[in-house]
Order: C-alpha cells, then sequence, then structure tokens
C-alpha cells in the first residue's frame, strides 16, 4: 500500500490511510461472521431485557453493537435515544456535511433502514441532535475479545508478589550518583564557534566529534557504550568500508519508491551479511543525516527529513503544469514546499533524478563473498559507475542540474560520497577511544563487541 | 511538590533500529533521536537509566489474547503472505506491516512499560518514563494504527496490583481508544462500587479521521459507565485553549476520582506541524500538561505515543523529560550526532501552526460541561462516599536484592492471608491455630 504523505488537508477525504483499517474489515468475512448474525432494527424495537442473569438493559441508552459477556445472544443492535438528563450541547459550528451512513465505520454495520430510522429521529428532535457527532458516531466493541480482566481490588494486607516477574524491573544502566547532581549543570548549545567554515559541513562534524569525546571522556567506555552512544550518530559508518557505503548509497538511489522500487528488497540481497537492523542503522544514522546535511543546504526552511523520496536533484522534480507532465510521487508529498521555494514559473520542467531507465536501474549483486565477478557489466571496479553514470546523464539532458553552477560544489557529493575517515578533523571513534582511554581500553572494546 | 523526585527512564537502544517499511509514517527511529538529545542535554545525570527486559508472551497475554500474541511471535516478513486469514483477522499489513524484529520491537516498548510500572509499584521511583511506550491503539485481538500490543493496558494491569484506582489520560491527537477499549465494559460485582481504571482522552474527533471513536458521549458501560472521558477537539486548538480545558478537567478528575497512580501517554502528534496531525500546540503548550500532572504527587508512568515529525518528537520528549526533573533547558540545542535534525535553528522551538482554529469557545465550554456532568455522576455512588475508599495501600520499603523465593503466592495461601489480617481478637483469646486449622 502507498502511504499518502500530505497529512494536512482533512477536509476532504484524504485522510491518511488510517481510516483504512475499516475498510479492511468489511472484506474480512471471517471476523464478521457475527454480523450476520445482527437482527434487523426492527425486531429488537420495544425488547429492552436481554434474557440472563446479568442482562444488559438494552433501550435507552446508546446506539450499539453489543455482545454480551458469556451469553449465547448474538450481536443485537439498539435504539438510539439520546438520555434525557444529557445536557443538549448547543452548537455554534453544525457539520453540515456529516455522511448519511457509517460505511466508512465498519463496526456499525446497521443496513439502510437503521440509519434512516435513527436519522429520522434525530430530525423529529432537534434539540438533541448533536451535529457534529451524532451519526458517526463508531461503537465501542465490548465482550470478552475486547476488555481486558480487570482484578478485583484485595484491600490491605496482602500483596501478591510474583517472585519470577518481580524480578524484571528493568536492568540498570547509570544510577543516580550525588556526586554528579552536586556539580551538575544542564547541557548548553554552542555558544561560539571559531571555524573559519563556519556551519559548514566539516564545521559540524568538528563539533560533533568534540561533543562526543566530552561525553566520553565524562562517562567513561563502558557507560558510554551502554547508554548507546556507539550505535548513534554517523561514527556507525566506521562499521561499514568505503565500497560498502558506495554500494549502499547506490542501491537506495537507484531504486526509489517514485518508480516503484523498494530499495530495502535490494539491500537485504545485496548485503546477505549484513542483519537487517545493521542495514536500518546505517539508514539513519549515516545515510538521512547525510542527506539532511543536503537538505539544510539546499532547502533549509522546509525541511522534511520524513520524506523518505527526497534527493537533493528533487528541487526541480515539480510538476510545472503548462508543461502537462505527471507529477512525480516525491513531488506530491511536498508540493506546498516546493511551490513555495521555487514557484511554478521556473523554467525547470521535471528531471528524472529520481528515475532511470529500465537499463540504468542495476541491483548491486555485491556481497563481501562474491566480489567484483558480480558486478553488473559495464559496473568497472568502482560498484557505484552506473549510479554517477546515471548521475552524468541527467547532467547532459535538457534540464540540467545547476548543482555546480549554483553551488560550486556538488553538495550532494560532500555529504555522501567523501569519506569521514579522510577529513583530518574528524577522529573516528576508534581512535578517539585509543586518545581517550589507551589501546587496552580499545582492545577491551573490541573483544566485547557492539 | 516533593523536594526531589525520583526518576527512572526506560531506554533500549534496539528499539530505534526498527523499520516500519519505506514511507510509513511512525519511525521508531525517532526515539533514538528523543534519546540522544535527552543524553546531550546531560539529563541522564538527574535520573537513573534502566534498559527494560524484553516482555515475555506470556506479560504480553496478561491483556491480549493467547493467538494473536503467538501470531505476532511468529510471524515474518518472508512468512505472512501464507497467512492471509490470520493477517486479516489481527489488522496486520498495512498501517501495521510485518517488519523485521517485529516481535523483539513489541517486547521492548511493552517490557519498558511493565518494568516502569512496577518500579513505581516498588515505590522504588515516583516518576518512570518510557518514551518507546504509548502506542494505545492495540486491541486486545488485533493490531491497530501503527501499534500491536497495547503497552499502556499491561502498565495499567500492573499498577492496579498495587493501587485501588488509577487514572489514564492520553495527549495525543488520536483518541486512545485501545485503552479506553480495554477498560470501558465490566460485568463483574466491583466493591465500593467505584471502577478501578478512569481513561481521559483529548484528541482530535470528526471528519472521519482516525479511529473514529471518542465522542463526548462515550462514557463507559456498566460498572463501567462515567469512567471514561473524551474529549474530542477539532482542528487547530492551540495552547490556550488546550492547557485551559485540560487543566480543568483534569484537576476535577483528580479530586472525584482520587486515583493511587497516573498513566499520561503524551503522544506527540497533537503538536502543530506534525504530518498527521492536525493541532496547533506548541511544545510548551504539549509541555504544560505535563507540568500540571506531575504537580500531584502521584505515582506517574509517563509514556510517548504518536508523533511523525521525528525532530520534534524529539524536542517535545526532551522538554517534557526535563519537565519532569523540574529542569528548564535552554533553547539552543547541544552538539549531538543528529543536530541536522535540528537545522536550521538548532532550537527546541518549533514553529507555529498555519491551521485555523475551529474550536469555538462555545463548543469547548459545552464539552466541558458534559464532561463534568459525567463526574458529577460518579460523585453520587449510591451507598459508599468516596472517602469511605479504602485508601492506597502502604508497602514498606522494597529491598531489591530480596526476592521471594516461593514465587507466586497460589490464592489458597491468599485467602488464608486475608483471613488473618481480618481476624477479630478478643482479649488474650487468640483464634489463630483454631482459625487455620479449620481450612
Amino acid at each position: 500500500m502507498v502511504l499518502k504523505h500530505n497529512k494536512r488537508s482533512f477536509d476532504d477525504d484524504e485522510v491518511y490511510q488510517l481510516s483504512h483499517k475499516h475498510q479492511r474489515q468489511v472484506d474480512y468475512t471471517g471476523h464478521l461472521a457475527s454480523f450476520d448474525e445482527i437482527f434487523p432494527f426492527g425486531e429488537i424495537l420495544g425488547k429492552p431485557n436481554i434474557s440472563g442473569e446479568e442482562s444488559f438493559h438494552v433501550s435507552q441508552d446508546e446506539d450499539r453493537l453489543v455482545n454480551i459477556t458469556g451469553s449465547e445472544l448474538p450481536l443485537v443492535s439498539a435504539e438510539k435515544v439520546f438520555e434525557n438528563d444529557t445536557p443538549c450541547v448547543g452548537l455554534e459550528d453544525p457539520n453540515p456535511n456529516f455522511p448519511v451512513t457509517l460505511s466508512s465505520f465498519s463496526w456499525a454495520t446497521c443496513n439502510t433502514s437503521q440509519e434512516d430510522v435513527r436519522l429520522e429521529r434525530l430530525i423529529f428532535s432537534p434539540d438533541q441532535w448533536d451535529p457534529i457527532d451524532s451519526p458517526h458516531r463508531k461503537l465501542v466493541p465490548i465482550g470478552p475479545d475486547h476488555q481486558a480482566e480487570v482484578p478485583g481490588w484485595v484491600p490491605c494486607g496482602v500483596r501478591v508478589i510474583d517472585g519470577v516477574t518481580d524480578r524484571f524491573l528493568g536492568t540498570c544502566v547509570l544510577p543516580i550518583s550525588d556526586s554528579d547532581s552536586k556539580d551538575w549543570r544542564v547541557g548548553q548549545g554552542r555558544t561560539e564557534c571559531n571555524c573559519l567554515d563556519e556551519s559548514s559541513i566539516r564545521c559540524v562534524r568538528q563539533h560533533v566529534s568534540d561533543a562526543r569525546g566530552d561525553m566520553m571522556k565524562t562517562l567513561g567506555l563502558e557507560r558510554f557504550r551502554l547508554l548507546g552512544f556507539l550505535d548513534m550518530g554517523e561514527g556507525v559508518s566506521e562499521r561499514w568500508t568505503e565500497e560498502e557505503e558506495r554500494v549502499f548509497h547506490g542501491v537506495v538511489f537507484s531504486n526509489p519508491a517514485s518508480i516503484g522500487k523498494n530499495f530495502w528488497d535490494y539491500l537485504v540481497q545485496v548485503f546477505p551479511s549484513r542483519s537487517y537492523t545493521e542495514l536500518v542503522s546505517y539508514y539513519f544514522n549515516v545515510f538521512m543525516l547525510r542527506k539532511r546535511a543536503g537538505q539544510n543546504r539546499v532547502v533549509p526552511l522546509n525541511i522534511d527529513s520524513d520524506n523518505d523520496e527526497w534527493q537533493e536533484g528533487d528541487r526541480f522534480e515539480f510538476s510545472v503544469s503548462e508543461e502537462g507532465e505527471e507529477d512525480n510521487s516525491v513531488v506530491e508529498s511536498t508540493p506546498d514546499l516546493l511551490n513555495d521555494v521555487y514557484g511554478r514559473d521556473s523554467d525547470h520542467s521535471i528531471g528524472d533524478g529520481g528515475e532511470c531507465e529500465d537499463d540504468e536501474c542495476v541491483v548491486f549483486n555485491v556481497s563481501k563473498d562474491e566480489g567484483k565477478d558480480s558486478l553488473p557489466d559495464g559496473a568497472g571496479d568502482d560498484s557505484c559507475t552506473s549510479y554517477e553514470a546515471q548521475h552524468q546523464d541527467s547532467n547532459d539532458d535538457d534540464h540540467k542540474s545547476p548543482h555546480d553552477e549554483d553551488f560550486g560544489i556538488n553538495v550532494w557529493d560532500v555529504g555522501y560520497m567523501s569519506r569521514p575517515k579522510e577529513d583530518p578533523d574528524f577522529l573516528p571513534t576508534f581512535n578517539m577511544i585509543e586518545e581517550v582511554f589507551g589501546k587496552e581500553a580499545l582492545d577491551n572494546h573490541h573483544h566485547k563487541g557492539w | 511538590m516533593r523536594s526531589k523526585d525520583r526518576i527512572a527512564y526506560f531506554y533500549d537502544g534496539d528499539v530505534g533500529n526498527v523499520y516500519f517499511g519505506p514511507n510509513h509514517p511512525m519511525k521508531p527511529h525517532r526515539l533514538c533521536m528523543t534519546h540522544h538529545l535527552v543524553l546531550s542535554y546531560d539529563l541522564h545525570k538527574k535520573m537513573e537509566i534502566y534498559r527494560p527486559h524484553k516482555a515475555y508472551p506470556t506479560e504480553l497475554a496478561q491483556f491480549h489474547s493467547t493467538e494473536y500474541v503467538e501470531f505476532l511471535h511468529r510471524i515474518t516478513p518472508n512468512t505472512q503472505h501464507l497467512f492471509a486469514n490470520e493477517m486479516a483477522r489481527y489488522n496486520l499489513g498495512e498501517d501495521c506491516p510485518v517488519f523485521d524484529n517485529l516481535f523483539e520491537f513489541c517486547q521492548i516498548y511493552a517490557g519498558g512499560t511493565i518494568d516502569a510500572a512496577r518500579r513505581l509499584n516498588n515505590q522504588l521511583c515516583d516518576i518512570a518514563i518510557n518514551w518507546a511506550g504509548g502506542l494505545h491503539h492495540a486491541k486486545k485481538c488485533e493490531a491497530s494504527g501503527f501499534c500491536y500490543i497495547n503497552d499502556l493496558v499491561l502498565g495499567i494491569l500492573e499498577l492496579l496490583k498495587y493501587h485501588a484506582r488509577v487514572l489514564y489520560i492520553d495527549i495525543d491527537v488520536h483518541h486512545g481508544d485501545g485503552v479506553e477499549e480495554a477498560f470501558y465494559f465490566t460485568d463483574r460485582y466491583v466493591p465500593f462500587l467505584w471502577y478501578r481504571v478512569m481513561t481521559v482522552s483529548f484528541h482530535k474527533y470528526g471528519n472521519k479521521f482516525f479511529p473514529g471513536t471518542g465522542d463526548v458521549k462515550e462514557i463507559g458501560e456498566r460498572e463501567g459507565k462515567y469512567y471514561a472521558i473524551n474529549v474530542p477537539l477539532k482542528d487547530g486548538i492551540d495552547d490556550t485553549s488546550f492547557t485551559r480545558l485540560f487543566k480543568t478537567i483534569i484537576a476535577k478528575v483528580v479530586e472525584t476520582y482520587s486515583p493511587g497512580a497516573i498513566v499520561l501517554q503524551c503522544g506527540a502528534d497533537s503538536l502543530a506541524g506534525d504530518r498527521l496531525g492536525c493541532f496547533n500546540l506548541s511544545i510548551d503548550g504539549h509541555a504544560e500538561c505535563v507540568r500540571f500532572v506531575k504537580k500531584f504527587n502521584l505515582p506517574l508512568l509517563v509514556t510517548g505515543g504518536g508523533g511523525y515529525t521525528k525532530e520534534n518528537v524529539a524536542r517535545c520528549w526532551t522538554v517534557e523529560t526535563g519537565v519532569l526533573l523540574d529542569t528548564e533547558l535552554p533553547n539552543e540545542i547541544p552538539d549531538n550526532e543528529y543536530i541536522k535534525y535540528f537545522a536550521p535553528d538548532h532550537s527546541l522551538k518549533i514553529p507555529g501552526g498555519n491551521l485555523e482554529n475551529l474550536n469555538s469557545k462555545s463548543y469547548l465550554n459545552a464539552i466541558k460541561v458534559q464532561v463534568m456532568e459525567s463526574l458529577r455522576s460518579i460523585q453520587i455512588s449510591p451507598s459508599v462516599q468516596m472517602h469511605e475508599v479504602p485508601p492506597d495501600f502502604y508497602i514498606p520499603d522494597f529491598d531489591e536484592d530480596e526476592q521471594n523465593p516461593d514465587g507466586r503466592m497460589d490464592q489458597h495461601t491468599l485467602d488464608k492471608q486475608i483471613q488473618r489480617d481480618d481476624e477479630y481478637y478478643e482479649g488474650d483469646n487468640d483464634n489463630d491455630n483454631d482459625y487455620m486449622n479449620t481450612d
């Protein structure tokens, strides 16, 4: 299912497909078998009491589908009448567009005649009619398949101590210590930056690295690890080789969802020795962060890092209505962004930075075991060649990417393809551990594994 | 206010590397970002950090059906195509996709809430936080709205072992239907004619907004009647309107119901700018609700929930961690691994929303009136006044190292203990032995 991104327009039926739940329920006949047993509305009128010791008074209260706990009675529906003692809600904002039927709410699978009766009653009782909610009301199902078993309250004197489960109170990772709290001061944002290239990617990396080092010194390596720091941030890339990183990026770029591809399927195939967790970790801690670095510098005012499909070239991939071209699915997700930033007057028509011809969408069948022999033809030693070739092709098209012209450097490349390990100001965590704690600590760290 | 609240904070790094799938709005990586932001503000120095145990299937089955739990345990992305019927029965596959490590993900976030409840029960902390929890849509026998296991219900059931009454408050933009449904109805005899769980949810309602329940007239059934409170709101509600309504209602709820513990679901999709939400709350407004609940000085279990603009989620829950620690955080975000997500301002503030506030004063007032009316019904207990209800049970200091080696007490032993406590002594006549021998 393609999940829509544009969630802000709730005026029409373009609500995010959370509401899909009840559409699905209608299709599942097994689950709804009991609904077939619902008596027609008219049959239960005037039958307020259902037999049984603990009969449930079905009449005056609320319209609902009730499954009597422990009884053999099928689901019944009740006549809906507002309680007379319920204060009438005088509303100034009547919604005249409420749906007549509850067809979008599968629980109330009343037939049309029931709806008409209910609506009729409401119309004739305008002083009790709540136009906002009454016909919409989805009912809360009740029965043994829905409610929790609430234990009886045992008053003072007894506590049932479960010796087994009471042991599970969580494993302490960081206890509170008085010495910590004495001199404690809440963390402050960076107040000064003396970098000549302030706010550049290098500058940001430097300060992040410094912060990481300070934290490691303060906590000690063990707590640093236990708190999860080793699994957060671009340092995760240290567990990946350069080639793996290139391949990863290539797979993602070559298989965008905009053309119906799911790069995750290919990632799993391309990296059979990597667990799914590792792939996800790299994606969010390295890939997305670098993408975010690009976004911050391309569209700083309208960043949408939750748009999995955003690529730096997408700034030009918006539909220009006069061109009559179809919207890119990426565009659909951020129309306001693109319109606000670039407007519809741009000369750039839809680029295909996110698309590629079939013969260019390669799957990188590279794994640590297979080596280079499995590379697609023409890929050469550099497994990202075909990606770069594709990128180059798009540059050669009529709608040329203005990256080089506008920025001088390809921000995308700096953010994604350059190796932070080569940057002398960026200390990988390995080196940092060694520098702060000494070689022995580094060896112990390796031994424990990540 | 207590001079120093002990805060227990639960986190497991594995929860952040779970992926619902491309373009799915729920991104557990937001939990990693939140955690990191909390640490970058040095808040870890003011609270105890715990890694939760992974909840066992039997623990999950304290609420959920065993068949559903078992299915969740066994199903994988590679085998789901073989179980089309079950997938449909349990509402899996679309909003609630089957992804790698799904069950472990459930075990972690549920384990966090259960552990949090246990630490509260044993008075090992005053406030317990599990931002990974709060998945309030999950039902007894099915998944719903990105939620598979309802950790909140499990946490409440845990709290009910030690507290007579538990109050649940939900400020997610979506109705807390899973929790409400779990406690909506009971036909069992309830001593003293009060009900053990009260659920209060503030949410968007109308225009087919998910999940479709949560009307103000939804007040519970039978013994649960009047113990479900719903505050349906329209698009664009702002800080002033929301916090005023929240404080008025919650104050009255606590005064009327007198809970022994509170569970607060802090879904961040009620913030302005959320991908799925439609409110206009700022982080300060959202956090004001947390601050207000904390002031009651009751054992408090705080969870996350919705939130689909992940950097705002991280900001919100970090600010609220600070609130729970009575610490105001500087706006300027410290350098941290995820600093890029907070560009360009690197600030804890989020931009205000542009939605028009469709909640008129008269509408909000009408809702408030109806809610207060419901609460008055609770006060009219026919035979027992609230002050006669036994106070929340006091337990002595719990020694963490001292475990009960005997395991769970069986019902027989339990009954004997009750009888012992209720024994009546006449002078020096000690009837213990005779009493026990009659069993």
